[in-house]
């Protein structure tokens, strides 16, 4: 993984608590392969809709995109790895 | 999802195949009133005999009706058997593509609600009456409309669809359907949801005192109402008894639940309007007991 990949996964780590306002979590506690919802992060259906919304907020990125890649919510790193796609 | 999954869900305990296709065919020869009358007869050894159903509704109608003895509770179980019968008996009359006459309430409120096409419209719906009426209603608006409900349980309701301007959500499809509502809403189309009943087990939801209860209210309609900030509608259809022969359709003024700035929407942004709703629940309890059918009743921590 090259170091700008790394900054990008520490700071949207950092945007997905505040955004899910995961105050019990740090960027550490998120893994980068585990699932995000169910097990793993254990994320459910209002935090996705949370998801989508703060895309589209703070990277512009629309809906429709997200819904023709909803594999993108399998893990944080296929989340992150769609985001930083966008930038 | 059978009723100890969902113990508050009246219809989960009765119906089976033979049944419905008698009264089906009993609708087509006979007629909706013919058949809504024979609900009555059957009715009576539902209220005998299923005890199952009994134990469901018990908890709602000891609310509902807190001087009543035991026999006085299946008097008033069998009036709940009747008239849930006849909200099906109604249903499939709607879906063969017959009417009947119609009433409504707040109507010019809701109709310039369900007009606006420039933004999006949450119409919530409850388990009261005949729900699947309220779609015939909405048919005549000329707005795309997205039904989010159980897709392989409500067939009928399907069928009755078919054609239409209205798409079938499936709220045990993936985030429960949920993504698919934002972007309907965003696209300015109306969306209708389930306010007394949750999609999954693992749904939020904010708990409220009903005739004395504790009941369970999803947040998700209130949620996504406040993420995309579009109103919500609720709307009430009631039958008319004895014989469900005409339909009330009844909204509520809409209501708007806000938030600051960007935060993530709280139970505490969705009470003042959730308390509201539940209040209209417990009114229509006491008006009309014996079309409320659906009871997620909890005993736990109120949040109003």
């Amino acid at each position: 993984m090259d170091e700008q990949t790394k900054q990008f996964r520490l700071k949207f780590k950092q945007q997905l608590i505040e955004w899910l306002q995961l105050e019990d979590k740090t960027p550490e506690d998120i893994v980068d392969d585990q699932p995000l919802f169910g097990e793993g992060l254990g994320l459910d259906s209002l935090d996705a809709v949370e998801i989508v919304i703060a895309l589209k907020r703070e990277y512009n990125i629309p809906q429709t995109e997200v819904d023709k890649n909803r594999e993108i919510f399998v893990s944080f790193e296929a989340l992150a790895d769609f985001v930083q796609k966008h930038l | 999802m059978s009723s100890s999954q969902n113990p508050g869900n009246l219809s989960d305990t009765r119906g089976n195949h033979g049944g419905i296709a008698f009264f089906r065919l009993l609708i087509r020869c006979c007629g909706r009133r013919v058949a809504c009358g024979f609900a009555w007869f059957i009715a009576f050894f539902y209220a005998l005999l299923d005890g199952r159903a009994f134990a469901s509704s018990r908890p709602y109608l000891s609310s509902r009706f807190p001087e009543a003895t035991w026999l006085g509770l299946r008097i008033h179980f069998f009036r709940l058997i009747v008239s849930q019968g006849q909200a099906m008996i109604v249903a499939y009359w709607l879906q063969i593509g017959n009417t009947l006459p119609v009433t409504t309430r707040n109507n010019a409120v809701a109709r310039a609600e369900l007009e606006k096409s420039d933004r999006g419209l949450i119409l919530l719906i409850s388990h009261v009456g005949c729900w699947q009426a309220s779609l015939r209603h909405l048919l005549s608006f000329s707005r795309p409309i997205n039904l989010l409900i159980q897709a392989n349980r409500n067939t009928g309701t399907a069928a009755l669809l078919a054609g239409s301007n209205i798409r079938i959500i499936d709220n045990s499809s993936e985030f429960g359907g949920l993504l698919e509502c934002v972007s309907a809403l965003e696209r300015g189309e109306i969306v209708c949801i389930m306010g007394d009943r949750h999609a999954s087990q693992s749904e939020s939801s904010l708990t409220m005192d009903v005739l004395g209860n504790t009941r369970e209210i999803p947040s998700s309609p209130w949620y996504l109402a406040a993420k995309c900030n579009v109103p919500i509608l609720p709307l009430f259809v009631l039958l008319k008894p004895p014989l469900a022969s005409a339909v009330e359709y009844r909204f509520v003024e809409p209501m708007k639940v806000k938030t600051q700035n960007n935060r993530r929407p709280s139970n505490s942004d969705f009470l003042p309007a959730v308390r509201q709703y539940a209040r209209e629940l417990e009114d229509i309890a006491t008006e009309s007991p014996y079309q409320v059918f659906h009871y997620s009743l909890q005993k736990g921590t109120k949040n109003g």
